[in-house]
């Protein structure tokens, strides 16, 4: 239903959609942001990720116009971000907020004017998302009359009515009920499919996994991870193994190449520590139990995660 | 401007199309009435009935004088059945005020020659408030007294009433070559015009307040601020409760003349007309005012996160205003003295008491230059100094901030 922008309005696929250079923001004495650089190439889907506080808002808010950087640089298009760029970026802030006693139409329209969209075509814009949200028959509805998950989709409409080349989604399936989540996420992938540019702001390191190809972690401010999604799961190296077993594995317990060890009767999950090597392990555990399976995994991004902020945090 | 002009539209029809701006609208000038029409017209208004009173005197004739002479010239429209009494004796004073207790008599003017030889009378009753049926004792018995003594210097008894006739003085405003009746219309389409300046920078700058709390607090101004800045959002905010407030002056204005008018003709005895300038100050003024207050009221409900905060809070700058109300009759009786001129061109009263003064008297032009002079810079200025506490403002949570905090916004960039 929504037609590609015109081609010309396209910056040349050199040309990231996002670029921070050395992006720096300070509140007083507490450093928000401390020089965060990294690019989102056009079409695809970013990952910001990091705990709470990291600074994700606050870099956010700086993409967007809402603050401006103490120094270092944001570029939108190619270009250094100027105000007209918000008419080709949609935002679908954490902090979800509509005008409550606004008839969802109005708003919607209200939300497309504001992005440069004629009334008219706003409104109709409105009414075909709205048809095929589901929410055909809460067009004229008050906003406080509409449940929670109704809402949600009315601000997510909001986002994208203008058909934006670069969408900012803050934590867009919080608090969806899983058939809307699913078609939520659908939305989302066409817009990629449609050349569109897509910045995840999410704690969901699953949902980072399955839809995202690159991300950056972020932690007080600074950069800790980033690349592609793949390429730091890689980096970070195959650590985790399972052990299918026979006999008593106690020994592991002690073993000095695990970092992490969890028994389960006979299965075990470890975590080898950096150097170590997991053929020695193998042979270990080979002279001891009766080893049935032995599975070299990739760290999920939550481990990767939960390590890299919990080590730093610590 | 086109973002401002659409912020602006939302947030006129998000206030003119509620409830509460119809009710307003009609029941606003209906308490206007009570409140300046009203008093006046009880205390004027014949009350009618009959009053049971003794009139005590040294003579019988002096007594009957007396009656009828409360009979024939009142301003209350009471009748007055009055019994005379010779009897001046203390006992009788007793006798009478246990009438008065036992609800026999109403009351008892005592004049016996005793008094009048001190020019001192007493009315002793249970209710004594009502000034004009006290007025009407005190010129009864004054009449009598004073044609007593001319009679007792030798004058005919028979001319004495010609002689005494009063004089009524008329009032009559002249300016600008022309003349008008009615003083008092024109008080109270003084306090009128001052009553709904204030109530409407009053409400309007709240709506303002309650409008900007909402935005923060359904964290929807983030989603606004993604598209327009916050200099945008406040402009637009401002301007379309402005835009609702000039629509009910407009009302309020048009149902004035239709509706106004004739009572206060009615009151001036005659005919009368809102001056022009009375029409054309209202949106001049409510605009500086409201722009002013609004100003600060947005810069404040940013800074805050609760209404109850606000409400607090909002009493640092009310103040003033609300001296507008208390100090009205004062500037009114002396629309030219030194401490009217003050506040008329003190910005955070001037918009109230300028345009009173404007509808009231005529001050001089460089009164009202300087008043609009300060009232154009104090806007600038409050506008520059709260858009940044807004700005800042609108986008924090959580604990109420200090004074030296809000400094601190106001240096980031």
């Amino acid at each position: 239903m929504t037609s590609p922008a015109p081609a010309f309005t396209r910056q040349p696929a050199a040309a990231p959609t996002v670029a921070l250079q050395s992006v720096r923001k300070a509140y007083g004495d507490f450093v928000a942001v401390d020089g965060l650089s990294f690019e989102i190439p056009q079409g695809s889907i970013f990952g910001l990720l990091g705990p709470n506080g990291a600074g994700k808002t606050s870099t956010i808010r700086m993409m967007i116009g809402i603050t401006m950087p103490d120094s270092g640089e944001v570029r939108m298009f190619g270009e250094p971000f100027r105000r007209a760029h918000l008419d080709r970026i949609g935002y679908l802030p954490e902090e979800r907020g509509l005008y409550r006693k606004m008839t969802v139409v109005d708003q919607l329209t209200l939300f497309g004017e504001l992005h440069g969209l004629a009334r008219a075509e706003a409104t109709r814009r409105s009414q075909q998302w709205c048809e095929r949200l589901d929410l055909k028959d809460w067009l004229a509805k008050r906003v406080d009359e509409l449940s929670k998950g109704m809402q949600q989709k009315v601000q997510f409409i909001g986002a994208l009515l203008h058909e934006p080349d670069f969408v900012i989604m803050d934590e867009p399936f919080y608090g969806l009920d899983p058939v809307n989540a699913t078609i939520l996420k659908d939305v989302l992938l066409e817009q990629k499919k449609a050349g569109r540019t897509i910045l995840f702001s999410t704690h969901r390191m699953d949902q980072v996994e399955k839809l995202c190809d690159s991300m950056c972690l972020v932690n007080h401010g600074k950069p800790v991870l980033q690349g592609g999604v793949s390429e730091v799961k890689a980096r970070w190296g195959k650590r985790n193994v399972q052990i299918d077993y026979e006999g008593d594995a106690s020994f592991l317990r002690s073993s000095p190449l695990l970092e992490v060890f969890n028994d389960y009767g006979n299965h075990v999950e470890v975590r080898l520590k950096p150097a170590a090597d997991p053929q020695d392990l193998l042979r270990e555990a080979m002279q001891r139990v009766r080893v049935n399976r032995f599975e070299l995994m990739e760290p999920s991004l939550e481990e990767i995660f939960i390590e890299t902020v919990g080590k730093a945090n610590a | 401007m086109h973002k401002i002009w659409l912020i602006a539209r939302r947030e006129y029809l998000d206030k003119v199309r509620t409830k509460a701006f119809l009710v307003t609208t009609i029941l606003f000038p209906a308490l206007l009435y009570g409140l300046a029409v009203l008093p006046a017209r009880l205390m004027t208004q014949k009350k009618g009935g009959t009053h049971h009173v003794v009139i005590v005197t040294s003579k019988q004739s002096e007594g009957e004088q007396v009656r009828d002479r409360l009979n024939d010239h009142n301003n209350s429209g009471l009748a007055f059945a009055a019994e005379i009494s010779t009897d001046t004796s203390e006992a009788n004073r007793a006798a009478l005020r246990g009438r008065v207790d036992r609800n026999e008599i109403d009351g008892f003017l005592w004049a016996d020659d005793g008094s009048i030889a001190v020019d001192k009378a007493q009315y002793v009753g249970r209710e004594t408030s009502d000034m004009i049926e006290m007025a009407d004792y005190q010129r009864a018995l004054t009449r009598v007294v004073e044609k007593d003594r001319l009679a007792a210097a030798g004058l005919k008894d028979q001319d004495l009433d010609q002689l005494l006739k009063p004089v009524e003085v008329e009032a009559v405003r002249f300016e600008g070559g022309k003349e008008s009746h009615g003083t008092s219309a024109m008080f109270i389409l003084g306090i009128v015009c001052a009553v709904l300046i204030y109530t409407t920078v009053l409400i309007y700058g709240i709506q303002v307040m309650r409008s900007v709390l909402e935005e923060k607090s359904s964290r929807i101004v983030e989603v606004m601020l993604a598209s327009a800045s916050a200099k945008e959002l406040m402009a637009g905010k401002i301007l379309g409760v402005a835009a609702a407030g000039l629509t009910q002056l407009a009302i309020w204005a048009v149902a004035g003349s239709v509706y106004g008018v004739p009572i206060l003709a009615a009151q001036a005895g005659g005919s009368f007309s809102i001056p022009l300038r009375a029409y054309i100050g209202l949106p001049v003024f409510f605009l500086f005012g409201f722009l002013i207050y609004a100003a600060m009221y947005a810069a404040l409900a940013a800074a805050v996160n609760t209404d109850q905060e606000a409400q607090q809070m909002q009493m640092i700058f009310l103040v003033p205003l609300m001296m507008t109300m208390a100090l009205m009759y004062q500037i009114m009786r002396a629309p030219n003295a030194p401490l009217s001129v003050f506040l008329s061109i003190f910005p955070l009263t001037s918009p109230v008491l300028m345009y009173l003064r404007i509808v009231v008297s005529q001050p001089p032009a460089w009164q009202v230059a300087a008043s609009i002079g300060v009232l154009l810079a104090t806007f600038y200025g409050i506008v520059v100094v709260c858009a940044r506490i807004y700005r800042v403002g609108i986008l924090m949570y959580g604990k109420r901030p200090t004074l030296p905090e809000i400094m601190k916004w106001l240096r980031y960039a």
